[in-house]
């Protein structure tokens, strides 16, 4: 019953960062959905399901946070490169300085 | 890996064909992107691990039913919603009721609530075809709105106003309607992951 409620809230504290991770990752770099997916694993740990990072993408590019294009390569198989827009800048500012607030508080609460 | 070995592997293109088949509602342009980058991503990820073979990175990908229905239903509804074309909005539902078991049931509900506003619009037809039938019929004992058979202890109270209500309550409701069905889909979005 407890490993439920915290699986359950693991789940939603991975929906509510990885937003945030796929953001902070594409400010640094564009980036492919393979190697994004591969830098999430590496920088949070999460074990995501691989197609699910797809339909993500979708809604960030929908929300205009991100833009695609795709760039062929040699190896004859392109790729599509996602980059973080003005419009996503400007909201992971203001992630970034909510989730500092956030740690900052919770950090004296532990 | 090369491209060529992997664009003539069977459990390759075993896979790609159960893509197409979650896909192929969506428009051509769509439908070409998105098997292009799950293409992609195979092949990626066939480069970064030469030890994995096709089937295991097939099965890490995991199954296209399982990330591909919700993401295709909610991106075809949301078009259908966005245009207020009735014909796709109902084609959208009927889309996610069969290839969208998780939300079945919302979308059943839709669909009965968008019947029900068009049962307004019908009765417009009605009043057209059988207007001594068709209107707010009151009685000393109860009312009717709609269709009556039988009128003959009743009045109409509506006359040439029914059309022009029900032509109103249709709009109204179908409106109301596809903004809820709107708002639902952001919500549905937000979970997509």
């Amino acid at each position: 019953m407890e490993s439920n409620v915290i699986a359950k809230w693991e789940t939603q504290m991975k929906k509510g960062t990885l937003d945030f991770i796929i953001l902070l990752l594409l400010k640094k770099k564009d980036q492919y959905g393979y190697e994004l997916l591969e830098q999430i694993k590496l920088a949070s740990g999460y074990d995501i399901s691989e197609g699910t990072i797809y339909p993500l993408l979708n809604r960030l590019k929908d929300d205009r946070f991100i833009e695609s294009k795709w760039v062929e390569m040699e190896t004859g198989m392109p790729r599509k490169y996602y980059s973080i827009t003005n419009s996503g800048q400007t909201s992971l500012e203001k992630m970034t300085a909510f989730w500092a607030t956030l740690s900052a508080n919770l950090e004296n609460l532990i | 890996m090369n491209k060529d070995t992997l664009l003539n592997d069977q459990h390759y293109k075993a896979y790609m064909k159960k893509v197409h088949s979650m896909i192929n509602k969506l428009p051509k342009h769509d439908q070409a992107d998105i098997q292009r980058e799950i293409s992609s991503h195979i092949f990626e990820s066939l480069n970064n691990y030469p030890e994995t073979t096709i089937e295991q990175a097939l099965e890490n990908l995991g199954e296209p039913q399982t990330y591909l229905s919700e993401w295709v239903v909610t991106k075809k509804l949301e078009r259908a919603v966005s245009t207020y074309n009735p014909f796709r909005i109902i084609w959208g539902l009927i889309t996610g009721i069969i290839k969208h078991g998780a939300y079945a049931f919302k979308y059943i509900l839709f669909g009965l609530l968008y019947l029900f506003t068009f049962t307004f619009g019908f009765l417009c037809i009605a009043k057209i075809i059988a207007p001594s039938h068709t209107g707010l019929f009151i009685s000393s004992q109860s009312f009717v709105f709609g269709f009556s058979s039988d009128i003959s202890n009743a009045h109409e109270v509506l006359g040439a106003k029914f059309i022009p209500i029900c032509l109103f309550i249709t709009i109204l409701l179908y409106m109301v309607i596809t903004v809820l069905l709107k708002m639902s889909l952001v919500k549905a979005k937000e979970r997509l992951f």
